[in-house]
């Protein structure tokens, strides 16, 4: 997989104007970005998505152009073949977990009851969102986003909603998943503890901008740890 | 009575639902496209949409006249080319009531489409799906009841339809009489007792109506 982002995009919210200036190339099958609340992650996410048009640039997938400002190409989300996995997971609340997970499933794509067997959802098919515990409904989250099969998964934040001691079993399952489905993921955190579990390369960011991206990045997560 | 209840009690029905069934379906459109669409006027556009709701039903009935009326434009049309007279006939009373009950449907489904979470929206969307099936799938079923309770509304409002109605489709007994002018009458008359069925009639209906929409509105996913 390659992505590759270059976009600029000014937000205005109470009166504040905040510029997103974002540019990164990833090939790795696992990438990590990792920013306080408000650096942009979640913004450049939706770009890539589809979901939030940027001013300028360009969002290039596997050499497929998702966005592309100078030869006017903007693919609506539902063509993008990115799939999303939401801070809350937006599970709909009005459909059990099976309708969930079969809602992005294309007629002829894999079988449901095989999908939800695959992620130990088989048993919880018929209930609802509002049933289910915190990594249940992360399970669902994960299932209905890899239904459709997409060329890449953007995961925002998928720990913020457990509680601690969950978490740590959940990056491990998180992580073992994504490795088997062999789909290119992009994660963004603002836990350090993930960005220190999860393997891939890793980009900071702060500000609406890339400040570092691996090696320097991964040292900056710890910023006392050299010193004597 | 010049009419048996029951026949004014189904004409108020017919004229209402067939009045509310007009209301829902350009009520959710234009929610809808309001919803959906930036455009510059909105505002203006939504305070026109939302003025038969504080209009006199009298002001209303004086536009539909002068709009429908014979000796209009629009009104010689609807009657030489589909044959429709809309000025003293039941289809008339379903104009004005359709007009009265179309903000309440609006504002209903405008505020309900505007409470569902985007994120939801934005998922569907991620997962493929066309605008028309975001509607239909997920912007649809949790808006549903605010829709409802809108909708019902704007029923008990086009039952109680007086003003416009009146003027319009006057009160013709058996043709264009509804309950809320059929009282009217019985009172003038001096029929108190009429009166005292019709009114009670009326109230019936509406608390029935009433506790239907509440029951409805139960039946939610858990």
């Amino acid at each position: 997989m390659t992505l590759a982002v270059d976009i600029r995009r000014s937000l205005v919210s109470a009166g504040r104007v905040f510029t997103l200036d974002v540019s990164f190339s990833t090939a790795a099958p696992l990438a990590v970005v990792f920013g306080h609340s408000g650096s942009g992650k979640s913004v450049t996410m939706q770009a890539i998505a589809g979901l939030l048009r940027p001013d300028e640039g360009s969002i290039l997938l596997n050499d497929r152009a998702l966005f592309d400002s100078v030869r006017r190409i903007n693919v609506p989300a539902r063509e993008r073949r990115v799939g999303y996995v939401f801070q809350d997971y937006a599970l709909f609340p009005h459909l059990t977990v099976s309708q969930n997970v079969a809602f992005g499933l294309p007629p002829r794509g894999r079988s449901l009851p095989t999908l939800l067997e695959s992620f130990a959802l088989a048993e919880l098919a018929n209930s609802y969102p509002a049933q289910l515990s915190g990594g249940q409904r992360q399970r669902v989250a994960l299932a209905r986003a890899l239904a459709p099969q997409p060329e890449l998964l953007l995961l925002d934040e998928p720990f913020a909603a457990l509680d601690p001691l969950l978490r740590e079993r959940m990056r491990a399952e998180l992580l073992r998943t994504v490795t088997a489905a062999h789909i290119p993921v992009v994660l963004i955190t603002h836990d350090p503890a993930d960005a220190d579990f999860f393997p891939g390369q890793l980009f900071m960011f702060a500000d609406g901008r890339v400040v570092e991206s691996d090696g320097p990045a991964r040292e900056q997560l710890h910023p006392g740890a050299g010193l004597p | 009575m010049a009419e048996p209840i029951l026949t004014t009690l189904l004409l108020t029905g017919k004229i209402a639902g067939v009045a509310v069934t007009l209301a829902l379906i350009a009520g959710v459109g234009a929610a809808w496209v309001m919803h959906r669409v930036k455009f510059p006027g909105r505002t203006l556009v939504d305070a026109v949409l939302t003025l038969p709701m504080v209009l006199p039903p009298t002001v209303l009935g004086y536009y539909l006249l002068t709009l429908l009326g014979r000796r209009s434009l629009l009104g010689q049309w609807l009657e030489e080319t589909l044959g429709i007279r809309l000025i003293f006939t039941w289809q008339g009373a379903v104009v004005a009531a359709a007009i009265v009950a179309f903000p309440l449907v609006y504002q209903g489904t405008r505020a309900a489409f505007e409470s569902v979470d985007r994120q939801l929206e934005d998922a569907a969307r991620v997962l493929g799906s066309s605008e028309l099936r975001v509607f239909a799938r997920v912007t649809v079923p949790l808006a549903w009841p605010g829709i409802l309770a809108g909708t019902m509304l704007a029923f008990a409002r086009a039952m109680g339809e007086f003003g416009a109605t009146l003027m319009v489709a006057g009160s013709l007994p058996g043709k264009t009489q509804t309950l809320a002018l059929a009282i009217y009458d019985a009172v003038q008359a001096g029929n108190d007792a009429d009166a005292l069925l019709l009114v009670g009639v009326t109230s019936l209906a509406c608390v029935i109506i009433l506790v239907l929409a509440a029951r409805l509105l139960k039946r939610r996913y858990p």
